[in-house]
């Protein structure tokens, strides 16, 4: 709700519709059954798509900036960025709407940043006394890169590339001029930026979920006591071309996944 | 069990059925809404009743004033006009270096700055609370006629005095008079001539409804006077000089006030040119004001006065001397506002956040008066005040020398009450004059802070944004 109402939001209902589709495909196969080797591998993957099929009157409501009909509800609106000016050395970004000036109205580029599709192969094989299970997850989705909200002066990490930014009139850069924050050209072109398609980059992902190998220990008396030695691993290995931290868990303030390593035995008796 | 209760049902079914024939006579005889309705609960009061009792309107008033003095622009808080106007004029220095206020002093706000955005917020949170008192008085069959005029008189004039601020601060703004959110939320923006009748039709309005007398002790509600004192600035600023200066007088010749020769007496709770002020959360508290610009040691917490501006002071000022105060740690010195000299509780308030006072109105008539051509009148409101201030007086015949003079004193009485300094230099019409050589990153258009983005975003008619945002 826009603050002229006295209040920043209002909880109704809305006389929208959403639809949700999605598959899911899962197979399981028996690769060596011998006695003494065993390989099944379970695979499975998921595609949800969400769509805005109609939001009466969406232009002049307080969501028009928000949502698009045919699009997903988790789209953002972004500029479209023209990299570094090598004149002026400012972000440059494209006047969509041709008023002659950048304004959140060219915010017109749209990204869905839901994943596209996302799923995980389990194998679990079986040797003798051996047991191993390993779980690989993939995800297939765009997420911002890293951002650090601060266009210069204040004692923030800020992106890799920072370190060569536009110096002089003709310098080829990926990132503007330094500012302390005093340039106010520059303080709201990084701002711009920031919400520019630039800043969206692949976030896909496929991670080593959970490692298990365990032992059963072959104990000699007849009794019923069984032992097992096991070692366990999560998010042991990721391979993602995303810089900006864990790709799974973007949320700064928090912990992200931790690399688990446990081990330890079972006695039953 | 469950089976011998099951034929106790059948056998007493007849009977049942009896009884029920009996039963529903009865209800239809008696109201059906006594059973139905649900009493109000004791400790929660609807919107309506809220307007029925005089003691419950003014504890709506009182919450406002209270939303007034702890945050938005006339809170004495870092987040408040006092400190943020000062920062992004020539007051005040920052030493946060947080990326909030870092970009106000460097006069490189961009739309989505959450001061930008905590301001505007704030601002019409309060409007819209003064709105629903206006409108729960009007339709109010309790309330006396007298009650109805005063309550509905100082929501008036906060409506007014609000927007009145954001007008300086966001240049065209939507002047909001009701609480229907499907109105509000679709509001397009007034042009400032029309936001200015607006708030001095409203304030003509309130100082008709408004008492004569204050209506509470300590001046921390407003009286027709206080009413008056907005509408002689907001006149001033408008340019209706004759309207300004009969304003004024009336203030100025109300019995209610005197003159005060003693700065140091000036911002204390009883002080006797205190025309309204707001009082503090506590009986112990004392101001927003002292407790975010003094400090003890250096370097500053918040921010500290500007050098250029401590040695802009005439020789002899002597509100330099009792309105400012030297920090020295090692081998800095830093200067922080010493109106309020009170940074924490003491046993009693001593000390309350004055919003409007005697010594505007003589400014104001002042510089009516030399407006107007009337040189005399205006040097003499205007030597009241340097005369004060322990400085000679002024006998200049040029209505240009003046006029400079009025705004060079309104600088040096009002500095750090809300913003005064800008909107003086942006008025004039000499912000770039000033500005551009006292700020590095200062642009004419800065004259204005942008609208919020999500504001924008919310509601589209508020399109377009202000220049150079």
């Amino acid at each position: 709700m826009p603050a002229t109402t006295g209040f920043l939001s209002l909880n109704a209902n809305l006389d929208a519709t959403v639809e949700n589709s999605g598959f899911e495909f899962s197979i399981r196969t028996l690769n060596i059954d011998s006695n003494s080797f065993k390989w099944s591998t379970n695979f499975n993957v998921a595609v949800a798509k969400n769509k805005l099929l109609s939001f009466p009157n969406l232009s002049g409501s307080t969501f028009a900036n928000r949502y698009v009909i045919g699009q997903s509800i988790d789209i953002v609106k972004l500029y479209q960025s023209k990299g570094v000016n090598p004149q002026t050395g400012l972000y440059d970004f494209v006047d969509l709407n041709g008023d002659g000036s950048i304004t959140a109205a060219d915010k017109q580029i749209v990204k869905d940043l839901s994943p596209k599709y996302f799923g995980g192969i389990q194998n679990q094989l079986d040797y003798k006394n051996w047991q191993l299970d390993f779980l690989l997850q993939f995800v297939k989705r765009e997420n911002y890169d890293y951002i650090s909200n601060v266009p210069g002066g204040g004692q923030v990490n800020q992106i890799n590339n920072s370190g060569d930014a536009w110096q002089q009139i003709g310098d080829q850069s990926g990132s503007q001029l330094h500012t302390t924050g005093l340039n106010g050209s520059a303080v709201s072109a990084y701002y711009r930026f920031i919400e520019s398609d630039a800043i969206i980059t692949d976030g896909s992902f496929i991670r080593l979920k959970n490692v298990s190998l365990s032992y059963d220990i072959p104990l000699q008396s007849a009794s019923n006591v069984k032992c097992k030695l096991f070692i366990q691993g999560q998010n042991l290995l990721t391979f993602t071309s995303y810089k900006a931290g864990d790709p799974e868990f973007k949320f700064s303030g928090f912990l992200p996944p931790l690399k688990v390593i446990s081990g330890g035995m079972t006695l039953n008796f | 069990m469950k089976n011998l209760q099951f034929i106790t049902v059948l056998k007493n079914r007849v009977q049942g059925y009896r009884i029920l024939l009996v039963l529903m006579v009865i209800l239809s005889l008696s109201s059906c809404s006594e059973f139905v309705e649900v009493p109000l609960p004791n400790s929660q009061l609807t919107g309506t009743t809220v307007f029925e009792s005089e003691l419950t309107a003014n504890a709506a008033m009182a919450q406002i004033y209270a939303q007034l003095r702890d945050g938005g622009i006339l809170s004495g808080l870092p987040t408040g006009a006092s400190v943020r106007m000062g920062l992004y004029a020539d007051e005040l220095q920052d030493y946060t270096n947080s990326t909030i206020s870092l970009p106000i002093y460097n006069n490189a706000l961009t739309a989505d700055n959450a001061t930008v955005a905590s301001l505007w917020t704030s601002s019409y949170s309060q409007i819209y609370n003064a709105n629903s008192v206006i409108q729960g008085v009007e339709n109010s069959t309790g309330l006396p006629i007298a009650v109805k005029n005063r309550v509905s008189g100082e929501a008036l004039f906060v409506r007014a005095l609000v927007h009145f601020y954001l007008l300086q601060i966001y240049g065209s703004i939507p002047y909001i008079t009701g609480t229907n959110y499907e109105i509000n939320r679709k509001v397009t923006r007034n042009s400032p001539d029309e936001v200015y009748l607006a708030i001095a039709k409203d304030l003509e309005n309130a100082s008709t409804r408004l008492p004569e007398n204050y209506s509470s002790s300590d001046r921390a509600k407003p009286n027709k006077m206080t009413a008056k004192a907005l509408l002689a600035r907001v006149y001033l600023y408008m340019n209706k000089n004759t309207e300004a200066a009969n304003e004024a007088t009336a203030v100025i010749n109300s019995p209610l006030y005197a003159w005060e020769t003693d700065l140091n007496k000036i911002f204390l709770r009883n002080g006797r040119t205190t025309i309204w002020q707001l009082a503090s959360a506590t009986a112990v508290r004392n101001t927003n004001e002292g407790t975010t610009f003094i400090f003890v040691s250096g370097p500053p917490p918040v921010c500290a006065l500007r050098t250029d501006f401590i040695n802009a002071f005439e020789t002899g000022d002597q509100r330099k001397v009792n309105w400012t105060k030297a920090v020295t740690t090692g081998l800095n010195t830093w200067y922080h506002p010493n109106k309020y000299k009170l940074r924490t509780a003491t046993t009693s308030s001593q000390e309350y956040s004055i919003v409007l006072r005697l010594a505007e109105q003589y400014l104001i008539r002042a510089e009516a008066r030399a407006k107007q051509g009337d040189l005399a009148g205006a040097k003499e409101d205007l030597n009241k005040i340097r005369t004060t201030a322990g400085l000679p007086i002024i006998t200049s015949t040029s209505a240009t020398e003046i006029l400079f003079e009025i705004q060079k004193q309104r600088r040096f009485e009002f500095f750090t009450e809300h913003g005064h300094r800008f909107f003086d230099l942006k008025r004039s019409g000499t912000a770039d004059a000033f500005l551009s050589i006292s700020k590095l990153g200062w642009n004419s258009t800065d004259v204005v802070w942008p609208i919020p983005e999500l504001e924008l975003n919310a509601n589209p008619n508020l399109l377009p944004q202000n220049t150079g945002y």
